[in-house]
């Protein structure tokens, strides 16, 4: 028999060592007096044996010395306890009703009584109902998703899944110790972030910007999550933003603990054919290249069908966007949303480098399928965008952009300086691209179609956190096995360098596998 | 009467004169030092700026952010912050005499784009 065909599963009490039944008992059962509603061991092996015999499925693992747990059709249950069992409905959750086989709740129908002969052996037996669950989500909170919806990815499982960054996870590297600087609108410190413990440092001011604790906009509350999907274990330093982004840069770099990583999902769509790069920006060029001087890797979106700058820096990672197709999360395709251009102003740099996870552009609400689901400040600008995900306001926005894409690699990042903190922002870049999944389809917001192999669409592909991970362990093992004894010890000590297990090799072979 | 405040970005001059804006090339992080003027250059301009009623917000070797009233702006830089949504390049016009062998411009940035 199958686990579908167990449409009716009981609980059978074998006869008690103490005086009453537990059905029928008039005490409390509590505690103190639990033991004498234990079975005389013999018992419950003939009462098992009885069962069995009658043709129910006895589920060993759920059974102990008070009650057996069984299974069967509802016909047999019929037929040896006499029971009427119907369907019935119940409500187990806020709107979400379970439907289910069982005999009614009415106390004299709900016992079910044994066979004749089975009643010195077998108190009785009744059926398990579904409980009902005190909250829609064991983790709130989450908006709820519109049946009609156009699937989207959730934060942090359906980032950290696609990236695989849950994989990285799991072998314990979660960002530990790395600082990770955010240029936006400002953090809010929304129930998402707290709920999770997530580590957020208090947000700083750069010029023209007020009011640290608020996000009227919700881009930057919004973005981080991904970078907390892909390494929840890093710290956040928010910095919001006026228009002065060269200081707000120089904000970040100040501030202590320093960030190792920037990410920065905004830009000036200026860099377009038959323009050179203007006075005004020569400051923001100059700070972006102070950043990686000081050893800070820096990512920037690449923009939604701009030519963004500092997106086309020579020195930053440029993040363009790749679409997963659900419920297939193995489809993906070159985002439509996305861009993906050759620099005017720096000859031979080509936009993106890699990608991350974004929307693409399809005739739904807001003119583009929503990519992912964020928290943001209630009321904000963004929990107001299309396509809404209620009908008011709620804290959660759809985002569909390479804004979003940007963090998600700013998070990997800080997996891979986890392990290997001294990386230089190159070495950085060079991995993720190596390690990047290969783009085969989809035409971006310029136009331009993915093919097999490195190309303009996306770049390398789309992020691997697990292969970069790996990538960066390459490089760790190969200092390891350079290093004198003491060294070695050192590396071992602290955690740097993992022992490497069979399960190490195997997961290893399994993700090239899977690629 | 309340001024608008007006955030701007200067642009230094190291000694010899040179700045970023004489780069004619892109500012990578291997080029970027070539312009740094010193600390202490970096120092002697702030407490200029600061001096003239400039609140200094932040900075590095190569630029100093700072922010003050529209009348500041005007008097020192003959700098105008353009109407909201206009991102014309908008920079001084004039340089303090006092700054003029350590400024190279003013500029006051225009709002990025965000990618949502």
């Amino acid at each position: 028999m199958s686990d579908s065909e167990f449409e009716v599963v009981a609980t059978v009490s074998p006869r008690s060592i103490g005086p009453q039944s537990l059905f029928e008992g008039e005490d409390d059962i509590t505690s103190e007096n639990v033991s004498q509603y234990s079975s005389d061991p013999s018992d419950t092996r003939d009462a098992k044996k009885a069962l069995r015999r009658a043709g129910f499925h006895v589920f060993e693992e759920a059974s102990s010395e008070i009650t057996i747990s069984i299974g069967g059709t509802a016909k047999l249950f019929k037929e040896f306890f006499g029971a009427k069992i119907s369907r019935q409905k119940a409500e187990v959750g806020p709107g979400v009703t379970a439907s289910f086989m069982s005999t009614s709740d009415d106390p004299a129908e709900s016992l079910m009584s044994p066979p004749t002969e089975f009643e010195s052996l077998i108190e009785g037996a009744v059926v398990a109902r579904p409980p009902t669950y005190f909250a829609p989500s064991a983790i709130p909170p989450v908006a709820e998703i519109h049946a009609s919806a156009y699937q989207y990815l959730t934060v942090p499982d359906g980032v950290s899944v696609v990236l695989r960054a849950a994989r990285v996870h799991r072998l314990g590297v979660t960002g530990k110790g790395v600082v990770v600087g955010m240029l936006d609108t400002g953090h809010y410190r929304h129930p998402f972030f707290t709920s999770r413990g997530y580590r957020v440092f208090t947000t700083l001011l750069g010029s023209g910007a007020s009011d640290p604790a608020t996000d009227s906009n919700g881009h930057g509350t919004g973005e981080s999550a991904n970078i907390f999907a892909c390494a929840p274990d890093c710290r956040l330093r928010p910095v919001k933003m006026g228009n002065d982004t060269v200081g707000a840069i120089n904000v970040a770099l100040g501030s202590s603990p320093k960030p190792q990583v920037l990410t920065n999902s905004w830009g000036y769509d200026l860099d377009k054919p038959g323009t050179s790069i203007p006075n005004w920006l020569r400051p923001l060029e100059a700070a972006v290249a102070n950043a990686v001087a000081q050893g800070v890797t820096v990512c920037f979106s690449s923009g939604n069908g701009h030519f963004g700058f500092p997106g086309s820096h020579p020195d930053v990672i440029s993040v363009g966007g790749v679409h997963v197709n659900l419920p297939d999360e193995n489809d993906f395709e070159a985002s439509s949303y996305a861009s993906s251009f050759n620099s005017t102003w720096y000859p031979g740099r080509s936009c993106p480098d890699l990608c991350g996870l974004t929307g693409k552009r399809v005739n739904i609400g807001g003119g583009k399928a929503p990519s992912i689901l964020l928290p943001v400040q209630e009321d904000a600008t963004l929990d107001n965008i299309a396509p809404p995900t209620g009908p008011a306001p709620d804290g959660w926005g759809l985002f569909s952009g390479t804004s979003a894409a940007c963090p998600q690699i700013a998070g990997i990042v800080a997996l891979m300086l986890e392990k290997d903190p001294t990386m230089t922002p190159a070495k950085v870049r060079d991995k993720l691209k190596k390690s990047a999944r290969d783009i085969s389809k989809g035409t971006t917001a310029h136009g331009v179609t993915a093919v097999t192999g490195p190309d303009l669409a996306t770049g390398t592909g789309l992020a691997d956190a697990k292969w970069a991970y790996l990538n960066t362990m390459g490089d760790v093992a190969s200092t390891f096995f350079a290093a004198a004894k003491e060294e070695q010890m050192a590396m071992v000590t602290s955690g740097a360098m993992p022992e490497i297990s069979s399960e190490f090799v195997e997961d290893l072979i399994d993700t090239l596998r899977s690629r | 009467m309340d001024q608008n405040i007006i955030n701007a970005v200067v642009v230094m001059k190291r000694e010899d004169g040179l700045s970023i804006l004489d780069a004619k090339e892109g500012i990578r992080a291997t080029s970027a030092e070539e312009y740094d003027v010193s600390p202490a250059r970096a120092d002697e301009i702030r407490r200029r700026l600061e001096t003239i009623g400039f609140e200094v917000t932040s900075g590095n070797l190569n630029t100093i952010s700072i922010s003050g009233s529209e009348n500041i702006f005007a008097e020192s830089f003959g700098l105008i912050a353009n109407p909201p949504g206009d991102a014309a390049e908008n920079h001084s016009t004039k340089i303090p005499d006092e700054l003029s062998d350590m400024i190279a411009d003013v500029f006051v940035p225009s709002s990025p784009t965000f990618f949502p």
